[in-house]
């Protein structure tokens, strides 16, 4: 599934109009597009061949019925009673909780059990349960030691420019931690925050010689990350989740990203009607063709909802035992199900480009995200992404022709204002004075025969 | 293209309004964009907000001359990867705000609104914390100096979103401003042409009474 996607969005189906007019910075951008992608495919195994892990097979392309236990170590899931809970756990949690504990003593249990666990209702419940179980979705190997003293220094080995880029949405990340956090544990997470993004760019860079990894909303993830798995744990797991499920937003642009969004999100029914009718109002209204921009989904999709829900911990806690159990393309789905879901009141909004990404934008606290993680997942077998890779084509072709020629459109309305100021410049100098001449001999002629007139009138009317 | 804007949505949309405006923020990483939008806005300073992913909007209407102009603002990220992104909200945008950190950007962000953004579009550069003197990049007399040579640019404002400096009449002159030069136009867009051109000021008057005599 995976590098079908890819080749979707590959540029090779770009019309030729479009190679054309590309910039050189865009061709630029379709090389390193093509190595990114070729190096998709063989990337798992290289990447095997230098770390420690277990498998050839990319988890996104691993069968369900792999067994989950793949070093035949059985991870111990604590009982209730030693978790630090900072709530107490509602019935439908301890339920589940001795449903995942029953779950994970089968030593023949298989990865597709496992990943239902975590989306199955409630996900894995607690964050000491996540810990455990986090790695395995993952399938990483047990050990992950390293110095404290390396991750100290390990953002000189990065560019500077993308570790000052880091340091600044590290700043940023304050919503993740709780309000009333000292200085001192501010600080401390910051730090650590920075170390965990940077170990894994670092590893990242040198595997795929790629340095613009990085991407707005990378922090939020593995703020996420962080909170659940500490430091040390945290470094593998933020590797393998950047590796298998985030990698498409760490190429140069996103421009790939927004493409698959907009698909998905005029897919379903009513969030195409809606695109639809957007888009002829839109066009009435300003006399040529806006799209609603699908941009509001970007921060759900790339940071899988860690943007919007960082004050919501458990919720987002939840939501990555998710995703992790899920597709990569799987956020999009839940955008579009929450957008679907959402219809009234997003119809009820002043109709707007403006207003309507706002209220996209604001996700409401209490949307009822069990009932619609299941039909975000009803959704994906219903339109896998195999099954629409041709809209996503032809969607992107139009796109990108309806881009050009909006483009080419402005260059070329700049050079004719260009032009005509020249023309105007030159001609005022010529028009003007000849007008003035003209003016002058026209009032002067009329006087005259205006006083021809009446002298005539006044000499005749005399006799 | 803008008078198209606001004349049709006066007749739509529920919340009146004279004048409607769509202003781009648009400028570095860090450098307060969306500090000084949410100042301008609720008059607010948060200190622990989060980066901007893709693009924000939000919306005020200020009173200029009794009118109301209501201001559209679009809020964009500032790296590098979102710049596909933000183009696109360039297209139909009245008035921009470049929030600057440095020189060889502030060029780099001129040279991208000339590419992407209509003739009429008004541009003001805001040095955004100004409080944090000490770790000044940009010289004010050296950022206007340089404006000299580049004609889009209408000002160069140095603000502070923290402590409420300037923010507020950044986008009140970028609003009346925009308002004073819509209604120039509607009347511009009735007569001659040539009135439009700045050099022939004076000799506007003869052409067009000529016009009206005849």
């Amino acid at each position: 599934m995976e590098p079908k996607e890819d080749e979707i969005s590959l540029d090779s189906n770009i019309p030729e109009t479009y190679t054309e007019m590309s910039t050189p910075i865009e061709k630029d951008n379709l090389k390193v597009r093509r190595r990114n992608v070729i190096e998709t495919i063989n990337f798992a195994s290289k990447e095997e061949n230098t770390s420690d892990s277990e498998s050839n097979v990319p988890l996104v392309r691993m069968s369900d019925s792999t067994k989950a236990w793949y070093d035949d170590i059985i991870p111990e899931i604590p009982d209730i009673v030693e978790y630090s809970l900072s709530e107490p756990l509602t019935n439908r949690e301890r339920m589940k909780i001795s449903v995942i504990r029953g779950s994970v003593v089968n030593p023949n249990l298989t990865l597709g059990e496992l990943k239902l666990l975590g989306c199955s209702s409630e996900g894995l419940v607690n964050d000491d349960i996540r810990r455990i179980l986090w790695p395995k979705l993952l399938r990483l190997s047990e050990e992950s030691n390293f110095s404290v003293t390396e991750l100290e220094t390990i953002h000189s080995h990065i560019p500077n420019e993308v570790y000052q880029q880091i340091l600044k949405d590290v700043a940023r990340s304050g919503s993740h931690i709780s309000q009333d956090a000292t200085q001192h544990e501010i600080d401390h997470f910051q730090e650590q925050l920075t170390q965990l993004m940077c170990w894994v760019l670092h590893k990242h860079s040198v595997l795929k010689l790629v340095l613009h990894v990085y991407y707005q909303g990378y922090n939020d993830i593995a703020a996420t990350v962080l909170l659940v798995m500490g430091l040390q744990n945290g470094l593998h797991v933020l590797e393998s989740i950047s590796l298998e499920f985030l990698e498409r937003f760490m190429e140069k642009t996103m421009e790939k990203v927004i493409c698959i969004i907009n698909i998905y999100i005029i897919y379903d029914k009513h969030v195409f009607y809606i695109m639809f009718v957007y888009e002829l109002y839109i066009e009435s209204i300003f006399c040529y063709s806006v799209e609603l921009f699908p941009h509001f989904a970007l921060a759900e999709y790339t940071t899988w909802y860690a943007h919007k829900y960082a004050e919501n911990r458990k919720l987002l806690h939840r939501l990555f035992d998710y995703f992790l159990g899920s597709p990569p393309l799987m956020p999009l789905y839940l955008s579009t199900v929450i957008v679907a879901y959402r219809a009234t009141e997003i119809f009820n909004t002043t109709p707007d480009m403006g207003h309507t990404h706002k209220v996209l934008c604001t996700l409401p606290d209490d949307l009822p995200f069990e009932t619609l993680l299941v039909e975000a997942k009803n959704l994906y077998r219903q339109y896998p992404p195999e099954s629409i890779s041709n809209d996503v084509t032809e969607y992107d072709r139009k796109r990108k022709c309806k881009e050009q020629e909006w483009k080419a459109k402005a260059e070329a309305s700049r050079q004719e204002r260009e032009k005509q100021r020249q023309l105007r410049i030159i001609q005022s100098t010529r028009r003007i004075p000849y007008r003035i001449r003209s003016y002058k001999t026209i009032t002067v002629v009329t006087i005259l025969a205006l006083g021809l007139y009446a002298f005539l009138r006044s000499s005749s009317g005399l006799n | 293209m803008s008078n198209r804007d606001s004349d049709n949505l006066i007749s739509t949309n529920d919340e009146t309004f004279d004048y409607l405006f769509k202003i781009v923020l648009i400028g570095d990483c860090g450098t307060g964009k969306t500090c000084v939008v949410q100042r301008f806005r609720s008059g607010t300073f948060i200190e622990r907000h989060g980066n901007t992913i893709g693009v924000d909007f939000s919306m005020k209407t200020v009173l200029i001359d009794d009118k109301k102009v209501k201001l559209q603002i679009w809020d964009t990220a500032g790296q590098e990867r979102f710049r596909t992104i933000t183009q696109s909200y360039y297209r139909s945008a009245n008035g921009v705000v470049v929030g600057i950190s440095t020189f060889l950007s502030l060029q780099h962000w001129v040279e991208e609104v000339r590419r992407y953004t209509s003739s009429h579009v008004l541009l003001i550069l805001v040095g955004n914390k100004c409080d944090l003197e000490s770790l000044r990049e940009v010289e004010k007399g050296e950022a206007e100096a340089l404006c000299q040579y580049l004609p889009e640019v209408l000002q160069v404002v140095e603000t502070s979103a923290k402590e409420n400096t300037n923010i507020d009449s950044v986008f009140f002159y970028l609003a009346s401003e925009l308002k004073r030069r819509h209604e120039n136009r509607q009347i511009n867009a009735n007569g001659d042409e040539v009135v439009r051109l700045g050099a022939s000021r004076k000799l506007s008057s003869c052409s067009s009474c000529s016009y009206k005599i005849f």
